[in-house]
């Protein structure tokens, strides 16, 4: 050992080599680039929505129903004189939130089970599969009517919702992860070297396995999107005064000779928010995950 | 090296003091792993025993399929599913590891017992950096902290030949070379003190010349820290030239154990006649067609009585598809299992037997 001080830029552009790659590999995707820069963009516009939304998210103006765009509003206002614009920009916080809740439920609901059942096998993993089936076999929108007529429904009990959906999806992949990577050399000679078994799941498979589980993720965030304004546009989800696109859309269809404007903006906006996470996704995947193609 | 220099050159914290010179430090008695698949059961391992003393490396030779892999995962108790060992018993250090708690049990992993696997190049975590390797093995094993380990684990490279360690520490398994890695490796099982390494085709995996390097490390290590060492390998030169005694195992079964002199100067096991029959030496016509033993190794899935080597073996007689022969001495520290033994010198044997 020489001087002190030395090792820690070496540290620091090794450590991010993996990440490096990646980055050099999704670069290259034009088309992720953009979707990623749209995509990063929304979620900002959510997260910033107070302050740059405006008006306030449930104002109303009566003297300016179904105005159509002007100068006041740029896009319009509805049949309760609520600015078009502003509605759009806080639907993006509804459906951001959600977006991003909703795999969050599903990954702590299903990495946990598909690590137990892809590490000790056995029994454990005749289970889970059982549980997966179960699962898989009863329809999301039936599961989620239920639950909504039982329990009510607001943002976070939509995420819940359509989240529980979520999980045998990537249950399973975490299930794969694990068989495939179980009998590897390195988890064999990490056990030789006495490591127990709580710290190879975590220390040594899990970061082997976080690049799909990251691309499954985002690749989920564009189903959820749609499933929530799916469901706010049949009038299950969202509820008056939150705005929101699926609901936006269901309000103002029946406008649709008035104001074509009133519908063309939330379909606009849920159009960009999944086209721009799905090729995100993709983008993500070819650069974090380069074996899957 | 005298005892005393080698428990000073270990310096281990909190180590037991080891095993009295002579005494075995590893002793498995009568050994039996088996396989239960859907099927039929494979019995990969039927009755092995062996016995290591500190500073002595014994060579496990044998065909692919012999069972030398799973008895060495077996001394670790890590047979794979649906592998179970079935019987016998494993002292080490006075202890049946086989009746070890799980938790006692993983501490004589790593800690007590290093292993070497085979492919170097696999075997270290590709996403953790050398320097997480070593951290964590030392942390689990002697406790030390991370400044205390980060020294040791600089010191640890160094002495196995690794260039300018304080840096290389820092680098991911992917950065290094083959054999660098294959070092890290020997490096790691060697982090904590063990008392034996075992080390399973540490060099299959190598060019030639990086073999030869890692088997003079392996043989420097063994000395200069008084271990005991298991070598696995099919490559009887290796055996020649880095162990002092050797264990053919057929079939799942010791065949032969010698002294490395005793084995290749007077080898009486038709089977280990055969191998040394199939290695090309230096010293005969150019125009010798390579022999061959005919036939393969069984998969044994059934315990038959006769020797398994019986239906390959040329002076086979209707005793040996008949009685299995037991291991018995027929020199000292020489034993083997055969009711039709050659006799004489190899040379001899070569042409006999042809």
């Amino acid at each position: 050992m020489t001087a002190v001080g030395v090792p820690a830029p070496i540290t620091r552009r090794a450590s991010s080599s993996f990440w490096h790659a990646a980055w050099y590999r999704y670069r290259r995707n034009r088309l992720a680039l953009v979707a990623g820069v749209v995509a990063v963009a929304i979620l900002l516009v959510g997260l910033l929505a107070p302050y740059i939304a405006p008006y306030g998210d449930a104002s109303i103006d009566l003297t300016a129903t179904l105005a159509g765009a002007s100068a006041h509003h740029l896009l319009g206002t509805d049949q309760l004189g609520r600015d078009t614009l502003t509605r759009a920009i806080w639907g993006a916080r509804t459906s951001m939130t959600i977006a991003i809740a909703a795999p969050l439920i599903g990954v702590a609901i299903g990495l946990p089970i598909g690590i137990i059942a892809g590490w000790f096998g056995g029994i454990f993993d005749w289970v889970t599969l059982r549980l997966f089936e179960l699962f898989q076999m009863v329809p999301t929108i039936l599961a989620a009517l239920l639950f909504i007529t039982v329990f009510g429904v607001n943002v976070w009990k939509l995420a819940l919702f359509i989240g529980v959906t979520l999980w045998v999806g990537f249950g399973r992949l975490a299930r794969a992860q694990y068989l495939a990577l179980r009998d590897r050399d390195f988890v064999q000679a990490a056990r030789a070297m006495g490591v127990p078994s709580w710290r190879i799941t975590i220390v040594h498979i899990l970061p082997n396995a976080v690049g799909p589980i990251i691309v499954f993720f985002v690749q989920q965030v564009p189903y959820v999107i749609f499933t929530a304004a799916g469901f706010s546009f049949l009038g299950l989800g969202i509820q008056d005064p939150l705005a929101d696109w699926g609901k936006m859309l269901n309000d103002s269809v029946q406008y649709l000779p008035i104001d074509p404007l009133l519908v063309l903006v939330p379909i606009a906006c849920i159009g960009l928010a999944c086209l721009s996470f799905s090729f995100l996704g993709d983008g993500l995947r070819d650069a974090l995950d380069p074996t899957s193609r | 090296m005298t005892y005393e220099q080698a428990e000073a050159v270990r310096q281990a914290p909190g180590q037991s003091s080891a095993a009295a010179p002579g005494a075995n430090l590893l002793e498995v008695r009568d050994l039996s792993v088996s396989f239960r698949l859907e099927r039929n059961t494979i019995y990969a391992v039927q009755g092995l025993s062996l016995q290591v003393r500190a500073g002595e490396r014994v060579g496990v030779v044998g065909e692919s399929g012999s069972g030398k892999s799973v008895s060495a995962l077996a001394m670790m108790r890590m047979v794979p599913s649906p592998g179970k060992i079935t019987g016998g018993e494993i002292v080490f250090e006075d202890r049946d590891i086989l009746r070890l708690a799980p938790a006692a049990m993983r501490h004589v992993r790593g800690g007590q017992i290093g292993m070497i696997p085979q492919n170097p190049l696999s075997s270290l975590n590709p996403v953790i950096t050398i320097e997480s390797h070593f951290l964590e093995v030392l942390s689990l094993h002697l406790g030390l902290g991370k400044q205390q380990a980060r020294e040791r684990a600089v010191d640890l490279l160094r002495s196995v030949g690794i260039p300018d360690p304080a840096k290389r520490i820092h680098e991911y398994p992917h950065r290094l070379s083959g054999g660098q890695r294959q070092r890290v490796i020997i490096a790691l099982a060697m982090a904590c003190e063990p008392r034996l390494l075992i080390a399973d085709e540490p060099t299959t995996a190598l060019d030639v010349t990086i073999q030869a390097q890692i088997l003079e490390l392996f043989d420097s290590l063994v000395e200069r820290s008084n271990l005991g060492a298991i070598l696995i390998t099919h490559n009887l030169g290796i055996v020649a030239g880095h162990c002092d005694r050797v264990v053919v195992m057929y079939a799942g079964r010791v065949m032969e154990t010698a002294t490395v002199f005793d084995l290749f100067d007077r080898p009486s096991h038709p089977y280990t006649v055969g191998l040394l029959r199939c290695v090309p030496r230096l010293t005969e016509k150019r125009s010798r067609v390579f022999e061959v033993i005919p036939g393969l190794p069984p998969q044994v899935t059934q315990i038959s009585p006769g020797c398994p080597f019986a239906p390959r073996c040329q002076r086979a007689t209707d005793r040996c598809r008949t009685e299995t022969p037991p291991l018995s001495e027929i020199a000292p520290a020489h034993s083997i299992a055969c009711w039709n033994p050659v006799d004489g010198g190899a040379q001899d044997a070569t042409r006999t037997a042809s």
